[in-house]
């Protein structure tokens, strides 16, 4: 059953007519419009689906969109660069070549986001192991790991700026 | 919207210059290929060296612009990225004049499907020659216009300019518009004269990448489209056929607007992916239950069912040489069935429409699908365009693409655009198909001084790569068997190099530690390639092989591969075990290549790094699970691919002969391969035993090192 729902997407807030079970992936990707975030496997395990709620990584896939509380912040990957500038973690993925196909970069950059907010300052280990949920099939692991490492460095020596 | 290339060209205005990329024929004749051997269980076969094709590409100069035009397709390879370097640098173009049109029926030919480390190797070095052939004509045509001797003229960054008087020049977008040229190139002879650098630049698709505003086929948005999805059958497409189907309270479920059969699949279209999985789960649905028992020994099923299918080396006389050698070891190798478990699963939006039907996919050779569509849909390929948007991850199994045929079929039941996203558990059990478990029998005859003399091989199941190119062994015979096995398998990355080449180069290491010489110096012996001895000096280099002293459960392991007599390489890797879990982990690895021109370093890294990855998921992890009729993995839990913590935490790779003026000879699959033998030969170095079947799970690795011999 089809219900109004109010969720505040990448800063607006959006009024929608929605199923509440629908998970927040297809409601983003055919709703919205936003198809950054992609369908890896619809059980969360892969990540590609990963968008930021109130600051955190979550799977958009296995989040039914009625649970996300009006109010709570979304951000996906269209909503991390401000117009021409990119997040710093998005320059740093650019710069580290830290892709192949890309089908994962959205989750992966968003969950280096999240990782980032809560620990700006991670060893290699902490984010490899804050990483360790996403899959890149490709296998840019190690570009993906500098990359992170890097834009974290870029983050610190910034003002303090949080995304969430 | 045009929908075939003869619309296309007569759409080009009277100001374009078209250039037609012709192959000679000599050249079609001559080209070795890649070609494997085609087993009875596969659907895709590898392209040759240089495309079976007369006429392969359009160069296009018009309004300013040089457009190049490639059927193959983005896979995440960076083909876009290594044609816009060749293409501006061949011209002398900045690159924002340069744009790249990849994979579309309508205004690309058929150059061939996108597989087999090909695409830089073939499309590439033709456009590479081609620039040069385009620039002669160009010049020449500006002498007729300048009225001045081409020998006065000179090529510059666009223009053709009078090198008496450098004012006078003409842009060479005012030259032979309306004109429609054909230039053939000889990619196996032809040589170019334009020095190539390597500027550095990072993949053109970066930007789109990062922001996600790059198209996968998912991403595609036509009006009206629904979803359309498939009921998964519960055994192998192979074993069984529908025998009932009740869809009543399905087709009640919200959102679901059809249900039907096409051909022996259970397809439901409805308004959304969800409302299509729910109803997928409601059909109920009897198939017929294959006659096969369920229990699968794959190495003794592979065997016993093998049937000679051809002798593909042979030379001296083996079992003579064999019977008077010094040393005689039998070894058998056998390895798993893999899946390529794409993140994007098989993806298509098809718009029938009469006459102009549009199909948007994620794949590897758009043609081949256009085929499949045109069957699918009972018209003619010439009405079909298919189009390749970024695709997201291939590997060797998007090249047959039966969801076009099934997306353009439901759009056509429907009236309307339908969107086919397979399911994680359609995409490990529908397609049913990855790389095949091989099993090779290797018999070798060598002297003390480490002299290989006579060598008989028998691979089965197996496309026999990657067995007889590295060594030269006087006395060879070496047998290619088929297996008519359960699951249908289809190239993936490495093809069958990655099974021989673990098996052989597993086997020569077994070889030199038998008569006590170091694996580098027991093959150098028997080289047949000198090019390797270099490769081997600068791997042991970089990784410091020769003054390694192993910490406690560490060793290092080495491997050689020549993928297809163009790409070599050597591998030395370091690795570590856990004995108390059985857990091995390649720490370090260090590559040494002779790929040919390095047309953009930093999209070749990163592929050669997942191409590493790759091998570690072969050595390490990746089985499919399956049974006599049937694959059980349903998602990502089931079938482990390599994760961040799975990976070596260094990898370097070093070059030789990567500048210049000679070919481009690719490199998306080599760097798989030699992973698992090295991580063989140091597992050897470390504890003593040879595991002789991928993957090394710990609980293969426990059972090795509990084993007494």
């Amino acid at each position: 059953m089809k219900k109004k729902l109010v969720l505040n997407i990448n800063g607006a807030d959006k009024t929608l007519d929605v199923d509440p079970e629908e998970p927040l992936l297809w409601v983003l990707r055919d709703t919205l419009r936003l198809t950054g975030a992609k369908f890896g496997c619809g059980v969360g395990v892969c990540g590609a689906c990963s968008v930021l709620i109130d600051g955190s990584a979550r799977r958009s896939c296995i989040v039914p969109v009625g649970t996300v509380a009006q109010g709570q912040e979304i951000v996906t990957i269209e909503g991390l660069s401000k117009g021409n500038a990119l997040h710093p973690v998005q320059k740093a993925f650019l710069k580290h070549d830290a892709f192949c196909c890309g089908f994962c970069t959205p989750g992966m950059i968003i969950t280096a986001v999240s990782l980032l907010n809560s620990n700006p300052s991670p060893s290699r280990e902490e984010i490899i192991e804050g990483m360790n949920s996403q899959i890149c099939r490709c296998g840019a692991y190690i570009h993906i790991i500098d990359a992170v490492e890097k834009a974290a460095a870029v983050m610190r020596n910034q003002s303090p700026m949080r995304v969430s | 919207m045009t929908v075939n290339r003869r619309e296309f060209l007569a759409s080009l205005g009277a100001s374009s210059l078209v250039y037609i990329i012709g192959i000679t024929p000599t050249a079609k004749a001559a080209a070795p290929g890649v070609n494997g051997k085609t087993t009875s269980g596969t659907e895709d076969t590898h392209p040759a060296v240089v495309p079976d094709v007369d006429y392969m590409d359009y160069l296009i100069l018009d309004g300013g612009k040089a457009t190049a035009h490639s059927n193959r397709t983005e896979l995440g390879q960076g083909l876009k990225t290594v044609l816009a370097a060749l293409v501006s640098q061949g011209l002398g173009l900045p690159r924002k004049k340069v744009k790249i049109i990849l994979g579309d029926t309508a205004t690309c030919p058929d150059d061939g499907p996108t597989t087999g480390s090909c695409a830089t190797g073939n499309v590439g070095w033709a456009y590479w020659l081609v620039c040069t052939k385009v620039r002669n004509d160009l010049q020449e045509r500006a002498a007729k216009s300048l009225n001045l001797p081409a020998s006065q003229l000179d090529y510059r960054k666009g223009y053709i300019v009078n090198t008496s008087n450098p004012k006078q020049r003409i842009s060479i977008f005012e030259l032979g518009k309306g004109e429609r040229v054909v230039l053939h190139v000889d990619p196996t002879q032809d040589t170019s004269d334009i020095h190539y650098k390597d500027l550095k630049i990072a993949n053109v698709l970066g930007k789109q990448i990062v922001t996600g505003k790059i198209k996968y086929a998912g991403d595609v948005r036509l009006a009206g489209t629904l979803y359309g999805g498939l009921v998964q059958q519960p055994y192998h497409r192979k074993y069984t056929q529908l025998v009932s189907a009740d869809w009543q309270e399905a087709s009640q479920m919200e959102g679901v607007r059809s249900i039907s059969i096409i051909e022996d699949n259970i397809a439901v279209i409805g308004d959304s992916y969800r409302a299509v999985e729910n109803a997928k789960g409601a059909v109920r649905s009897t198939w017929s239950k294959p006659k096969r028992r369920k229990k699968l020994n794959i190495e003794k099923e592979i065997v016993s069912k093998r049937k000679l299918d051809s002798t593909i080396a042979k030379r001296g006389d083996a079992n003579s040489a064999l019977a008077s050698a010094d040393h005689v070891v039998n070894e058998t190798y056998s390895t798993q069935y893999c899946s390529h478990a794409q993140l994007e699963t098989d993806t298509v939006v098809a718009r029938y429409k009469p006459g102009a039907t549009v199909v948007y996919i994620g794949g590897q050779y758009p043609y081949k699908t256009r085929g499949l569509v045109a069957k699918g849909i009972s018209t003619s390929e010439k009405d079909v365009r298919v189009i390749a948007k970024q695709c997201g991850g291939a590997f060797g199994g998007k090249t047959t693409l039966y969801a076009g045929a099934q997306a353009a079929a439901m759009s056509k039941l429907v009236g309307k655009p339908v969107k086919v996203i397979y399911s994680r558990v359609n995409q490990f059990r529908l397609r049913g198909r990855g790389k095949e478990a091989v099993v090779v029998d290797l018999q070798t005859g060598f002297n003390n001084d480490g002299t290989i003399v006579a060598q008989k091989i028998d691979s089965h199941q197996d496309r026999g790569k990657g067995l007889c190119d590295v060594y030269y062994i006087p006395n060879l015979d070496v047998r290619l068997y088929d297996s008519d096995m359960p699951i249908l398998h289809a190239p993936m990355r490495g093809t069958s190099f990655v099974q021989n080449v673990f098996a052989l180069e597993s086997h020569i290491d077994t070889l030199a530690h038998s008569v006590g010489m170091d694996p580098i110096d027991f093959r150098k012996r028997n080289l047949a390639i000198s090019e390797f001895s270099d490769l081997l000096d600068l791997a042991a280099d970089m990784i410091g092989y020769w003054n390694y002293v192993p910490p406690k459960d560490h060793g290092m392991g080495v491997a050689l591969i020549s993928h297809g007599g163009r790409q070599y390489g050597a591998m030395i890797l370091e690795a570590s075990l856990d004995r108390s879990n059985g857990q091995a982990r390649i720490e370090r690895v260090a590559l040494a290549i002779n790929i040919g021109l390095v047309v953009c370093r930093r999209t070749l890294e990163v592929g050669i790094k997942g191409a590493i990855t790759w091998g570690v998921g072969f050595a390490l992890h990746e089985e499919l699970p399956l049974d006599g009729h049937s694959v059980h993995a349903s998602n990502y839990l089931d079938y482990h691919v390599p994760r961040f913590v799975d990976i070596p935490r260094e990898i370097k790779i070093g070059y030789i002969d990567h500048e210049g003026t000679s070919a481009p000879r690719g490199c998306g699959e080599m760097p798989v391969i030699p992973v698992a033998p090295a991580l063989c030969n140091a597992l050897f170095n470390i504890t003593g035993k040879r595991l002789r079947r991928t993957p090394f799970t710990p609980e293969r690795v426990k059972k090795a090192l509990g084993a007494t011999s």
